[in-house]
């Protein structure tokens, strides 16, 4: 996880500082090739695992399994309640699972020092656009089996883009705040458009609570693709802030004692 | 111990608790005044349902608060001292619970002010309303430092907010069962009805009680936590098993008709009374262009002064007006629209029909053509209206007088044969 020099055995070193397969002679090339890229493989998967493990990764998924139980439970009891119109009574579901995983998430968005890994010699960039990625993949496939079911009157859908865009908004304020405060700007966000319960479809509305809006609504999508990216793109160029974030200064003191 | 709360109430959790609860508090005010605009008892009954999302809040900054000694790596240190346990859980706990309450009343404040303006009628049960929704705010701080002191994740403060915020949810659900009350979160109640002083008794003694519980399990202290626990669960028996808030009774004062001194009657409750200089305009002209044919409606009155067990039915003589959700901030009319529609219940038929049934389609396209008359609305391919604005207006009204008949009897053939040109 901190890197080759530092937490992997002797011999694993070894086997990594070897020269590399083309300045083997011919005859022996294709073979040591093979056998190289087969070492590869199995320190990336080793190091992916390790990576995972230091960051959280079975407690999140454990919490994403339990998140989507629950949310296909309630999705399922609200939708055969007589009196709240069928499956349009899954929004407050389809608002508060997707926040729920995606504040899961921020945690594993930083290691147990965030300087200490910078230190080490791997492409950051690339380990933090793979973990991302595959963490909002992995929320969005599992949150959208709660909602199989009539997956387009806030279902399936809608569960997949809320997980998009509550992830995006995680992992940007990861790169802002750090991952101690990662969880709040979505957490307000989600808590005040679900209160506010506005009942337009126009496209002012999609775009400020498209938390709420039918999947249906394409301005919705755009929204959550711009949050996307940007939180994806913050947090793979920037990393997590560090223990208090990259605020100023002064504010870090501020909030230094809090 | 004033000293160290001061200090608690500049340098903790307290000043961004408080800053959060105003702002929620403005955000909920903001999106819909129509729920509380212009009446006091609105206001503190849109407080209750806020508490929805308020609660959730004071969780989540309780947690927080609990956690900072942990966050600190100080909390072995301060476990060592002298001082009791229970004794900096308490202060911290009234801190937070002191500055939140300060910024939700703020808020509400502010909107207060604008409520002062325009509200006609004044009551005095609300205070109690306000009371419980106060005692909440501390209860869910209690919660939330509960939760912090006991679970040690870095994500508690979040995920204990939105736990509340679900489990008020769903006891919300159990709105006609007696169980809601033992929530502090109150939906659906109409400004002009009132909880029983009872219930209201009942529900601080949970609240204070529950409070001490959440205080003590924090402290660790589980003695006292188990005695007031038994004292807590003696006091919800009773809430449970009583009666739960539907039907609840009506302030007699709040819904006395203030009416229209000229024209055809218009009536308002008194607390909405401040609607019906706006209301006027819309309903009177209806009013007036049925004035005197026989089985219309001869006046407009506030459905919230409607008893109870009274329906409302076609040709009554009586338009029900529903205005609850209709004030604006400024005590204006928030959808002239949802006025439109009450008026429309003049030409409604007192029928049940199948969907398949083409006499009864037909039929209720005579109710448009009786509605495009009613409101002088043009003529267009679907509603053929213009023949009858070509009849002389006393056979014009002696249309309408028919066709009301034939709707409050539901009689189809008769409805199918006003809708051809005579």
């Amino acid at each position: 996880m901190n890197g080759r020099n530092t937490d992997q055995p002797r011999s694993r070193r070894n086997a990594v500082d070897r020269p590399p397969a083309a300045t083997v002679p011919d005859g022996g090339g294709a073979v040591a090739s093979r056998a190289t890229s087969a070492r590869r493989a199995t320190s990336t998967g080793r190091r992916f695992a390790l990576h995972l493990t230091a960051r959280g990764g079975p407690a999140f998924l454990v919490g994403l399994v339990v998140i989507a139980v629950l949310a296909w439970a309630a999705g399922s009891w609200l939708a055969d309640r007589p009196t709240f119109g069928g499956s349009v009574a899954r929004i407050p579901v389809v608002a508060l699972a997707p926040l729920l995983a995606a504040v899961l998430l921020g945690p594993s968005l930083a290691g147990a020092d965030e300087e200490l890994e910078r230190g080490t010699p791997l492409p950051w960039r690339v380990w933090r656009t793979g973990h991302v990625l595959l963490a909002a993949v992995l929320s969005a496939a599992v949150l959208s089996l709660a909602g199989l079911a009539d997956p387009h009157t806030f279902g399936a859908y809608a569960l997949v883009r809320n997980t998009l865009g509550h992830t995006g908004l995680v992992v940007g304020a990861a790169a802002l705040l750090g991952v101690r405060l990662a969880w709040l700007p979505a957490f307000c966000y989600g808590c005040a458009v679900y209160a506010a319960a506005p009942r337009g479809t126009d496209r002012v509305t999609a775009i400020w609570a498209w938390p709420v809006q039918p999947s249906s609504a394409t301005v919705s999508w755009l929204v959550v693709g711009v949050l996307f990216v940007a939180g994806i793109t913050g947090y793979v160029l920037r990393g997590a802030g560090g223990r208090h974030g990259r605020w100023p200064v002064l504010i870090r003191s501020r909030l230094s004692w809090r | 111990m004033r000293r160290i709360l001061r200090t608690e109430l500049r340098r903790g959790t307290a000043p961004w608790a408080a800053a959060a609860m105003c702002g929620a508090g403005v955000w909920m005010l903001a999106v819909h005044p129509e729920d509380w605009g212009g009446r006091w008892a609105g206001l503190v009954n849109y407080l209750r349902t806020s508490m929805l999302i308020l609660c959730a809040l004071m969780v989540a900054a309780g947690v927080w608060q609990a956690g900072r000694e942990r966050r600190r790596g100080i909390d072995e240190m301060v476990g060592s001292t002298p001082r009791p346990g229970w004794q900096p859980i308490l202060v911290a706990w009234l801190a937070v619970t002191l500055a939140g309450t300060v910024g939700v009343l703020v808020a509400f404040a502010g909107a207060g002010v604008l409520v002062a303006r325009v509200a006609t009628y004044a009551g005095d049960g609300w205070w109690w309303t306000l009371l419980v929704g106060v005692l909440a705010l501390g209860t869910a701080t209690a919660g939330g430092m509960c939760v912090g002191r006991l679970v040690p994740l870095r994500l508690a403060a979040p995920v204990a907010g939105l736990a509340a915020y679900l489990a008020l949810a769903i006891l919300t659900y159990a709105d006609t069962k007696g169980a809601v009350w033992l929530t502090p979160v109150q939906g659906g109640q109409a400004a002009y009805q009132v909880v029983p002083g009872r219930v209201v008794a009942w529900q601080v003694g949970w609240l204070l009680a529950l409070t001490v519980v959440l205080l003590a399990l924090a402290a660790r202290r589980w003695l006292a936590a188990a005695l007031a626990g038994v004292l807590a669960m003696g006091v919800a028996v009773p809430i449970v098993t009583g009666p739960g808030p539907y039907r609840l009774p009506v302030d007699p004062d709040a819904v006395a008709l203030v009416c229209t001194d000229t024209g055809p009657q218009v009536c308002v409750a008194r607390i909405h009374a401040f609607l019906l200089d706006e209301v006027t305009p819309v309903v009177q002209p209806v009013l007036a262009r049925i004035e005197g044919i026989p089985g219309a409606a001869h006046r407009a009155v506030d459905d919230a002064a409607r008893p109870v067990d009274q329906p409302q039915l076609p040709g009554d003589g009586t338009i029900w007006l529903h205005l609850d959700g209709q004030p604006t901030v400024r005590g204006g009319l928030a959808k002239q629209d949802w006025l439109e529609t009450d008026l429309r219940a003049v030409t409604g038929l007192n029928c049940t029909y199948d969907d398949h049934d083409r006499e009864a389609e037909r039929a209720y396209l005579t109710g448009g053509l009786a509605h495009a008359w009613l409101f002088e609305l043009p003529a267009s391919p679907e509603v053929p209206v213009d023949w009858l604005y070509a009849l002389p207006m006393p056979a014009q009204r002696a249309w309408f007088a028919d066709y009301l008949r034939a709707a409050a009897a539901c009689d189809l053939p008769a409805l199918t044969r006003l809708r051809q040109p005579r």
